[in-house]
C-alpha cells in the first residue's frame, strides 16, 4: 500500500480512543480498525470528511503518501 | 430477500432429499448390475426365436418386431428405471447394460445436486459472493452441459451395446440420441454468469474494505 493512513498519531495527538471517534463519526469500530491498519483498499470522502470533522484537521494530516 | 431466503432454503431441503435419492439410485444400480450379472438367464428368447425380427431404436426408445406377426412392442426409453426393457429380459447382461446410461446421468446429477446444495448454503448464511460460490456457479454450469452432452451420448451408446448383443441387423438400426439444444444454451447461460458472478465477488472484496 502506498497510502498509509496515520490515524493512530492523530488519535494520540487529539488524545481520543478509537471507540470514541467510531462513535463520533458514525463508523463501525472494525471499519475503523481496517482504517487504522492500513488495510482500506478505498475510503469515501464522506468518511474522511467526518473524520477531518471530529478530529480538526485536514486529509493532509491524516493520508501520507510513501514510495 | 425475506422471500428468496426461504426459496433458498427449501431448495436446500430439496437438494438434499434428490441427492440423497441420487445416491440411493446408484446403489440399487450396483445391487442389480452385480445380481443380474450373477444370474445371466437365458438369452432372450434365443436367437432363433427372434432371427429377422427388426429393431430400431427411435428417439431412444427400442422397437422390435417379431417376423410374421404385426405386433411391435415398445419399450419406454433406455434412460430410466428398472424393468423398463422387460421385453429383452432374462438376458442379464443386456438389462445390466441398460442401466449405463442411467449411471452416468446419475452420478453428473449427484454432483450438481451436491454443488448447488453448497451454493444454496452459502446463500444461506448470508455470505453469497465469495470466490468459493463463483467456483461452484462455475462447476454447474459445466455440469449442466455435462448432463446435457452425456446424455443422447450414454443413450446411444447403451441402446447400441443392446443391439449389438442382440445381433439382429437391419438397415434401420440407429442407435443414438439428440442433443437438447435448449438445455445447452441454459448451461452456456449459467457459465456466463458464473463469470459475472465472479466480477461480483471482486466488487464485494473491494466493498468490504472500502471504508
Amino acid at each position: 500500500m502506498e497510502i498509509y493512513v496515520n490515524l493512530d498519531r492523530m488519535l494520540v495527538k487529539k488524545k481520543i480512543t478509537l471507540s470514541e471517534l467510531a462513535g463520533r463519526v458514525g463508523l463501525t469500530l472494525a471499519n475503523l480498525s481496517i482504517l487504522k491498519t492500513n488495510k482500506a483498499r478505498a475510503i469515501r470522502f464522506s468518511t474522511l470528511a467526518a473524520l477531518c470533522r471530529e478530529l480538526q484537521c485536514q486529509p493532509g494530516d491524516l493520508l501520507e503518501y510513501r514510495e | 430477500m425475506k422471500v428468496t431466503l426461504k426459496l433458498a432454503k427449501s431448495l436446500r431441503f430439496l437438494c438434499d432429499l434428490w441427492l440423497g435419492g441420487s445416491l440411493a439410485g446408484l446403489a440399487f444400480y450396483a445391487f442389480r448390475i452385480v445380481w443380474l450379472i450373477a444370474s445371466p438367464g437365458t438369452v432372450f428368447g434365443g436367437k432363433g426365436k427372434f432371427a429377422g425380427a427388426a429393431i430400431w431404436v427411435q428417439s431412444n426408445i427400442p422397437v422390435l418386431t417379431l417376423p410374421g406377426s404385426s405386433e411391435v412392442i415398445q419399450s419406454p426409453s433406455l434412460s430410466t428405471t428398472a424393468g423398463e426393457l422387460q421385453f429383452l429380459t432374462s438376458n442379464g447382461r443386456i438389462q445390466a447394460v441398460s442401466y449405463i446410461d442411467g449411471i452416468i446421468l446419475t452420478i453428473l446429477i449427484a454432483g450438481l445436486l451436491y454443488v448447488t446444495r453448497q451454493f444454496l448454503a452459502d446463500m444461506i448464511d448470508g455470505t453469497p459472493f465469495t470466490s468459493a460460490n463463483a467456483q461452484r456457479l462455475m462447476w454447474i454450469g459445466w455440469l449442466l452441459l455435462g448432463i446435457q452432452i452425456a446424455k443422447p451420448i450414454a443413450e446411444g451408446l447403451a441402446a447400441g451395446w443392446i443391439l449389438s448383443m442382440i445381433k439382429i441387423q437391419s438397415p434401420s438400426i440407429s442407435p443414438g440420441g439428440h442433443l437438447n439444444w435448449s438445455g445447452i444454451l441454459v448451461a452456456l447461460f449459467i457459465l456466463i454468469l458464473s463469470a459475472i458472478f465472479r466480477r461480483g465477488v471482486e466488487l464485494e472484496k473491494e466493498h468490504s474494505l472500502t471504508v
